[in-house]
């Protein structure tokens, strides 16, 4: 039977879990068998409504379910905040190429994420937690606006637990006594840290201005350009390479992303822009 | 490659004898302004074969405006008359877009399969053509089913395909063999509209415009002089045949999607939530217009996604011209 690329597949909405003020996670079971690779990204629509790209927030070694975590933004992601579980969404996808897990092998990953940023992290750091022996030391430095925009507060006692895994958390800003880790940009949080850069690679994920300033820092640390990875973000449409619209330079984010090095994009102007 | 002659009348007879089984289009002359029009068997003898192209980008035939991309592709059997070579070089961008990695699109797939393209040399030019600026000829030598060639009394006529082939041999009737002293004169011919348009555009100094665009990207010429005029109108990028931008969006059906053409010269072409927009001037639309074209595309299949076609130029309420912007940038290459 024909099926067309640009035509979703129905989703049920599970359930709605809220994370924070404005952002809230999605959990979806597709009617069909749907796989990915951490990093890739779907398209997610309210059929009738809108639709746009978001990141799976879950492992991909769970198939029967996906978390999708989104921030009321706009349009679309305002309609989907007032859903609340039984209804029924489009998806289509997996698009683009994932975090290239494979070639982090025997390597220590510097995980570094920014407000909702953190939904693709989840995804890549539970896919680092199943296979944990492959890889050296696990950091994660999390920045988040205030302590209440701190996604999956439930998880990270948990995190802290697990042997192998470093967890560094900062908040922007915050009234005395109600936070005992870092406060200041999650940029500080790099300074912090003490890695072997021999043998260390940085994923990034979080706005662009987070991203700008994280590369910038990992740089000055010392990072090679083709070491640190980071989740690119644009005006999307198809999620195929044919739309035109998530152009940078000559990559299509969808297609040739979202994930790159900043060796593929550095000579492109203004890449955060 | 088969090579026919035909006469003017057998060849208008041919084509009556194709409309009543295909779309036929062909062009119809409006004071000079060709446009592509349905044929049927009152006025298929008044078309205009050769000449220059059409106003209208043929991607329309294969890409249209608007179209339900959710439901099975279906095509009816093409037949498009009167191509220009430039028209032609716009399907080699449209098809690397749309054909292949990570997936063909079907609609246009289907259309492209059932479509014969018939192109013609161009016997002359407009004011705004400028193919041979960027290394094309004013006449096809590839990318169609059958190329007509003007001549004494009729049309030199080259077979490329097998579906060329098949249309032909039932209808042998109308062609014969050419005389070799016509093909001497096609070259002829060929070398005199090329030698006509290379004059059109004789005080355009500028070659490698992917050089020119890379190295000017940063000049404060994009926002003070190339794209001050601009008007935000879209009509260049609705007629340039290798524009494929289109968005997507939902319809009242609601498990149907629909796409339409879209235009990285509007504003909200590349705004995100929250409201970024890394193409936030007209400046940097335009730029970002020039280098799809001249760098861009040339990195990613390794020819240039302008073909000289001088549409944008002929459309442009704020007068840009492609030609005497890359004229401006390239002075600046220097100063930059
Ligand atoms: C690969 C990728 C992965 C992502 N993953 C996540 C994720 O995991 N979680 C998350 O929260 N977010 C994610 N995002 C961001 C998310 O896609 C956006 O927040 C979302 O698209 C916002 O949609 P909206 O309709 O709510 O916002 P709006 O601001 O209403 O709309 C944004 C889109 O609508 C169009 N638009 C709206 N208004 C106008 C206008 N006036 N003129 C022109 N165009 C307009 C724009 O084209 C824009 O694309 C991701 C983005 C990308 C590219
Ligand atoms: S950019 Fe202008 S001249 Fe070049 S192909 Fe498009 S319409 Fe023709
Ligand atoms: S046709 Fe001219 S005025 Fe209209 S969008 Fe293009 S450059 Fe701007
Ligand atoms: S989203 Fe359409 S080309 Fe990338």
């Amino acid at each position: 039977m024909f099926k067309s690329p640009y035509k979703s597949i129905k989703a049920e909405l599970l359930e709605v879990i809220e994370e924070t003020s404005n952002i809230k996670t999605f959990v979806l079971k597709p009617e069909e068998k749907f796989s990915f690779v951490t990093g890739q990204f779907v398209e997610l629509s309210i059929p009738g409504v809108g639709e746009a790209p978001f990141t799976p927030s879950s492992s991909p070694f769970k198939t029967d379910k996906i978390d999708v975590t989104i921030m009321k933004a706009g349009y679309v992601t305002e309609a989907l905040h007032n859903l609340k579980g039984g209804e029924t969404l489009g998806i289509r996808g997996p698009y683009g190429r994932g975090y290239p897990v494979e070639e982090l092998n025997k390597k220590d990953v510097l995980i570094v994420g920014g407000g909702v940023g953190m939904a693709p992290l989840r995804s890549f750091l539970l896919t680092l937690l199943e296979q944990k022996e492959k890889f050296g030391r696990i950091i994660l430095c999390y920045g988040s606006r205030t302590p209440e925009d701190v996604v999956y507060k439930y998880l990270f006692p948990e995190w802290k637990k697990v042997k192998g895994l470093e967890i560094m958390q900062s908040v922007d800003k915050c009234p005395v006594g109600e936070w005992d880790e870092t406060v200041g940009l999650v940029t500080c949080l790099l300074d912090k840290v003490k890695v072997d850069l021999a043998k260390t690679v940085s994923v990034v994920c979080g706005p662009p201005i987070m991203m700008k300033f994280s590369t910038t820092k990992l740089l000055d640390v010392g990072f090679k350009p083709q070491n640190i990875y980071l989740s690119m973000e644009a005006n999307m449409s198809c999620g195929l390479g044919k739309c035109g619209h998530c152009q940078l330079g000559h990559h299509f984010i969808c297609k040739d992303g979202p994930v790159f090095t900043y060796e593929q994009i550095k000579n492109i102007p203004e890449p955060f822009a | 490659m088969l090579t026919y002659f035909v006469t003017e009348t057998n060849w208008l007879n041919f084509i009556s004898s194709l409309v009543s089984q295909y779309r036929v289009f062909g062009l119809i002359d409006y004071e000079g302004e060709l446009k592509w029009r349905r044929l049927n068997e009152a006025n298929s003898h008044s078309i205009t074969i050769t000449k220059y192209r059409s106003i209208q980008p043929i991607k329309k035939f294969f890409f249209p405006v608007k179209e339900e991309v959710t439901a099975e592709p279906s095509a009816q059997k093409t037949i498009l008359i009167g191509c220009k070579n430039c028209d032609l070089n716009h399907l080699k961008t449209t098809d690397s877009m749309f054909v292949g990695s990570p997936v063909s699109d079907p609609y246009y797939l289907k259309r492209r399969e059932n479509t014969i393209i018939i192109s013609s040399d161009c016997d002359d030019f407009r004011k705004t053509c400028f193919c041979t600026s960027m290394d094309e000829d004013p006449f096809p030598s590839k990318g169609f089913d059958i190329n007509l060639s003007p001549t004494r009394g009729g049309f030199i006529v080259e077979i490329a395909t097998k579906t060329a082939e098949q249309l032909i041999s039932v209808r042998k009737h109308y062609f014969q063999d050419p005389q070799p002293i016509l093909l001497q004169e096609r070259e002829k011919m060929r070398k005199r509209i090329t030698e006509l348009v290379k004059n059109n555009n004789s005080e355009l100094n500028w070659t490698d415009p992917q050089r020119i665009v890379s190295s000017t990207y940063n000049s404060k010429a994009w926002d003070d002089d190339i794209a001050s005029t601009c008007v935000e109108c879209d009509a260049c990028r609705f007629v340039c045949g290798t524009c494929y931008c289109f968005i997507l969006s939902e319809t009242k059906d609601i498990w149907s999607r629909i796409r339409t053409w879209d235009s990285c010269q509007s504003a909200g072409y590349a705004r995100v939530a929250g409201g970024g927009n890394p193409k936030n001037t007209r400046a940097k639309r335009l730029k970002n217009f020039y280098a799809c074209k001249l760098v861009y595309r040339k990195e990613n299949f390794g020819f240039y996604a302008c073909t000289g076609c001088g549409r944008c130029i002929e459309v442009c309420q704020g007068k840009i011209d492609i030609r005497q912007s890359l004229a401006k940038l390239k002075k600046l290459e220097k100063n930059v």
